[in-house]
């Protein structure tokens, strides 16, 4: 082979791949020039040598000259490139279009199922986006933080704690770590209106708290520097309060407003659902006493300075506070949270699991698309032949193809975007409860970040299932087709890329079905499990008793002792009681507390009670059994030996064998200055308290300005607890018309709002499964008509050769259980690692045998399902027929 | 237009002129440069190609791999339809400058 055919071959190599050597073209172009140009010197009778030289100094044969040529030519070749493709592009767009207007149906189907599998993922994307991207309202930059204390006990565990107002001092000193930072306390008030009290959450706010919480009152003004300086009464109001106390008008800025004993003037109205921290309503300017505890601090962290060196900054603080209040202080720390983290608070699980759910059933639906399109492509296998005979590359059309697969899925993830505006709404339930709450972040819009999601993923999608169906049918060769033309639609290759598809969606559906069994059970669980007390037919109120008034505690005995008595009086009431915490939410409020007899080296080793003052009659109208020793009575008040009763956890950790009645515990260390608590009785445990697992009780009577928060929560048991209502707020009202009742609702209402995102989880993972599995069903039912479809014939051939009606279905369903069988076994071991990830996320959730055993049995009845029409279409096969069928 | 670009951009004007008629490949381009000026007009040494791929990557000219009619590759190159607007004003501003030049030197010689 010659130098110049070898390079002939090269450039036809190069050019069927569909790239050009720009330099060896502009060299080839030259060369011909000065070819051409010595010949023509050479006829005028130039000497060849000179000849040649001279030509090729004019035609520029120089490499200088090459060089500053070729990135000329490349870049033309280039645009030019790119202008072919576009080309390209835009006209298989034209043949995709012009393709699925001739067959609607599938389009319809097609698109459908992509937009049902985008839609659920935009949805839950938007869930996502709102935890994990969207900055806050109020905090563009994300630097705000939370600074809280933590002790650290001997054995190195930490325990958060509430701040103290010394560590806001700290904090608001190291302008080098924060610009800015403010102390707040939460207090519940009552604001005391023409009509009765009502109960509103406040806030006692330092000096700055707008400036570092990053809000501006929507009408009015915010705090002076004087009026922050003085603790003047004036007041910030939420949006809320205004709208529905003020009815919204401007004219609410100026008037004054009481709150318990004091009044104070609206100064100004917050933002919408701007409630920081705890649901606040109200917040006023205040002093903060030196060692004051329940501090709440926000603090901005200065450029540059990130959360790790913050916290580190802090450390000297703490050692600092150590060595000057060894009592309070010991062990204590400094810490910081981001107030992203802190809203969000873990509460991210369920958003995750429900992705990975709804991805799930996205991978179902794209299989199923690429099964329709797989089918689609091999029906045109003629055509591809033709084509590739014709001079078409496979590359050529294996764009074609995608480019029908990528606009099927845009449309799709167009149409699916659309369905997840509509569907988001339904899964603001699953926003945690801060962030929906105080921070206002409940509308999880649809914005760039979503649109870019569902585009990536339509565009992914496409391209990916797209090639899996294009590879195929572009593999084609002519001879093979015409040899097998007319036997059968696709070849065997087609038929195992089908079967494979098949299985996957049935390995996929059973992931689905088995995560679905697990949120079901572990809702059905949560929902039927004994508490260790009956919720229903309790009503709960709480009182607050923050005023003046109630500050010494014996009044606030005395309120709680005669509304209770009057309560007792009232038809329908079995048993009423009156309890520092609600058994079934927040009641994390531990003790730590010696036992006698237990010897521990220092104050942390102490093991901590869950804490709680009761009334007598608590343990009847909960219904919590007494299983040893005896309840309160109103015998166990001051000046009675004090008394505890432990639940059955406790006794069986501390006294181990032993009968508990007569033990003694006491709060603090053994040789504290508290007094001894006798055990009196022993209640059966109650399940899910939180933090704590011992529980004490001690009699309200005996502790009566106690460590408790100011609320009462009042506990009737009734036949028909809400109608109450009404007369136990007259009741209220007449010892005290000042004390506003709130919260007023069932504890079985409690239980079912705690239940309220687990019975969510449970319904949408169950609707996804179930889409999933009639999606994978579907796609079975495809692949074996389609299977079917090409083995008309041989069906014909056994049916003349005497095989029964019956040999016939049998074959058929075989066919399809197999494929139902291997997906079911490959989506075994799957599933039980899924439910690894599910148990991580959701702690409650367990995995068991049943549920997987169940997940498959489903499969397999929507498999013989699937199955039912193409069997009976081969039982009605007329031999002659199929034998001569296409 | 400037006097200066005027001369420079002579050559492309003139690449443009020898293939508004027909497709030709370099030399054809340099032989009928030479052919039409009455070689009044030399293309200068190594100047042609940098010139034609200039052309081509304005997209005023396109070239296209063909065949000579001594059977050799060649690449052909063909005016554009900007080409041949691009050709239209060239030639114009050429005659108002050639025109303006022409009366100025035959009233001097006057």
């Amino acid at each position: 082979m010659s130098a110049r055919r070898l390079r002939q071959f090269g450039h036809n190599l190069r050019s069927l791949l569909g790239w050009r050597d720009a330099g060896a073209d502009v060299r080839e172009e030259m060369a011909l020039h000065a070819d051409l140009r010595a010949t023509e010197l050479e006829a005028l009778g130039v000497a060849p040598a000179d000849a040649r030289r001279r030509a090729e100094r004019e035609v520029g044969s120089s490499d200088r000259i090459v060089a500053a040529v070729v990135p000329l030519a490349a870049a033309t070749d280039r645009a030019s490139a790119f202008g072919q493709r576009a080309s390209e592009f835009i006209h298989d767009l034209r043949h995709a279009v012009r393709l699925f207007r001739r067959s609607p149906g599938f389009s319809v189907v097609a698109v459908v199922t992509i937009a049902l599998g985008l839609g659920a993922n935009a949805a839950i994307f938007t869930l996502v986006n709102t935890l994990f991207f969207r900055p806050l309202p109020f905090d563009p930059e994300g630097n705000l933080v939370r600074v809280r204390e933590f002790r650290q006990a001997a054995d190195g565990t930490r325990n958060n704690v509430d701040a103290s107002s010394r560590t806001a001092d700290a904090t608001a000193q190291r302008r080098d770590l924060f610009t800015s930072s403010v102390a707040m306390v939460g207090t519940t008030r009552a604001l005391l209106r023409d009509d009765g009290p009502l109960h509103v959450q406040g806030t006692r706010v330092g000096p700055g708290y707008t400036a570092v919480a990053g809000v501006t009152p929507v009408i009015g003004r915010t705090f002076s520097v004087e009026e922050e300086r003085t603790a003047a009464p004036v007041a910030l109001i939420s949006h809320r309060v205004w709208r529905t106390l003020f009815g919204g008008r401007p004219s609410a800025i100026g008037q004054y407003m009481r709150l318990d004993d004091r009044s104070y003037e609206i100064v100004g109205v917050l933002p919408p659902a701007f409630h920081i921290p705890y649901d606040s309503e109200v917040w006023f300017p205040s002093r903060f006493a030196e060692d004051e505890r329940s501090v709440f601090i926000l603090a901005r962290l200065a450029p540059s300075v990130t959360l790790e060196q913050a916290i580190s900054g802090l450390e000297p603080d703490a050692q600092r506070l150590n060595q000057l209040f060894p009592d309070q202080m010991r062990g204590m720390g400094i810490t910081a949270v981001r107030a992203r983290d802190y809203f969000l608070q873990n509460d991210h699980r369920v958003a995750l699991a429900l992705m990975g759910t709804v991805g799930v059933l996205l991978l179902i639906g794209c299989a199923n698309v690429a099964l329709l399109l797989t089918t689609r492509f091999a029906a045109r296998r003629r055509e591809v032949a033709v084509r590739a005979a014709l001079g078409c590359g496979r590359g050529r059309q294996i764009r074609q193809f995608v480019t029908e697969a990528l606009l099927l899925f845009s449309l799709g993830g167009a149409l699916g975007l659309v369905l997840a505006v509509w569907l988001k709404d339904t899964l603001a339930v699953f926003m945690p409860d801060p962030l929906a709450t105080q921070v206002g972040m409940e509308a999880m819009p649809v914005d760039a970040t979503v649109v870019f999601f569902a585009g990536v993923l339509s565009v992914a999608a496409g391209v990916g299932f797209g090639l899996i169906a294009a590879l195929r049918a572009t593999r084609a060769d002519l001879t093979s087709v015409m040899k097998d033309a007319g036997r059968s639609l696709a070849g065997d290759r087609s038929r195992s890329t089908l079967r494979g598809l098949a299985s996957a969606e049935i390995a996929l559906a059973l992931l689905l079905l088995t995560a679905a069994g697990m949120m079901v059970e572990t809702f059905s669980r949560l929902q039927q499990r004994d508490l260790g007390f009956e919720p229903r037919g309790v009503l709960t109120l709480k009182a607050g008793t923050e005023s003046q008034r109630y500050a010494d505690g014996t009044q606030r005995l005395a309120f709680a002792d005669q509304l209770l008595e009057r309560i007792r009086l009232m038809p329908g009431v079995q048993a009423a009681a009156i309890t520092s915490v609600n058994p079934l939410c927040c009641g994390d409020w531990g003790m730590r507390a010696s036992v006698e007899g237990i010897p521990v080296a220092s104050q942390q080793d102490l093991p901590i009670f869950q804490h709680q003052l009761v009334t007598a009659g608590f343990f009847d109208t909960m219904r919590i059994p007494i299983v040893r020793g005896r309840a309160f009575t109103p015998e166990d008040r001051t000046g009675r030996e004090p008394v505890v009763i432990v639940d059955e956890r406790a006794a069986r950790r501390f006294w181990p064998g032993q009968d508990p009645i007569g033990k003694r515990v006491k709060r603090g260390m053994p040789d504290g200055p508290y007094p001894w608590f006798t055990v009196i009785g022993v209640a059966g445990t109650i399940e899910d308290r939180g933090e704590y697992t011992d529980a004490w009780y001690l009699p309200l009577a005996q502790h009566p300005a106690g460590p408790s928060s100011a609320t009462l929560h009042l506990m009737v048991r009734a036949a028909d607890p809400t109608a109450l209502v009404p007369a136990i707020k007259t009741a209220s009202a007449a010892l005290d018309p000042t004390l506003a009742l709130h919260d007023i609702t069932t504890m079985d209402a409690v239980r079912s709002e705690r239940l309220l995102q687990s019975r969510m989880g449970a319904i949408v993972t169950a609707i996804f499964a179930a889409a999933g599995a009639l999606l994978a069903a579907l796609g079975l039912y495809a692949v074996l008509s389609f299977v079917l479809a090409g083995d008309t014939r041989e069906i014909g051939v056994r049916l003349a050769l005497g095989a029964t009606r019956a040999r016939v279905v049998s074959y058929v369903v075989a066919r399809g259980l197999r494929l139902a069988g291997w997906g079911i076994l490959a989506g075994v071991p799957l599933a039980a690692l899924m439910s690894a990830g599910i148990q991580e996320l959701v702690p409650e959730a367990r995995f068991n045998t049943i549920t997987i055993v169940a997940a498959g049995a489903a499969l397999a009845i929507a498999a013989l399902f699937a199955t039912a029409i193409p069997a009976v279409r081969a039982l009605r096969l007329n031999p002659l027929d199929a034998m001569r069928a296409d | 237009m400037k006097y200066s670009d005027l001369l420079h951009g002579t050559l492309d004007t003139l690449i443009l002129r020898a293939l508004a008629d027909e497709p030709r490949h370099g030399y054809a381009i340099v032989r009928r440069i030479e052919a039409e000026t009455g070689d009044a007009v030399k293309v200068e040494d190594g100047s042609l190609y940098p010139a034609l791929y200039r052309l081509e990557k304005k997209r005023l000219i396109r070239g296209e791999w063909g065949v000579t009619d001594a059977g050799r590759r060649a690449r052909f190159y063909r005016v554009t339809d900007a080409g041949r607007r691009q050709l239209a004003e060239r030639t114009a501003e050429w005659e108002r400058f050639s025109l303006g030049v022409r009366r100025m030197l035959e009233r001097s010689a006057e």
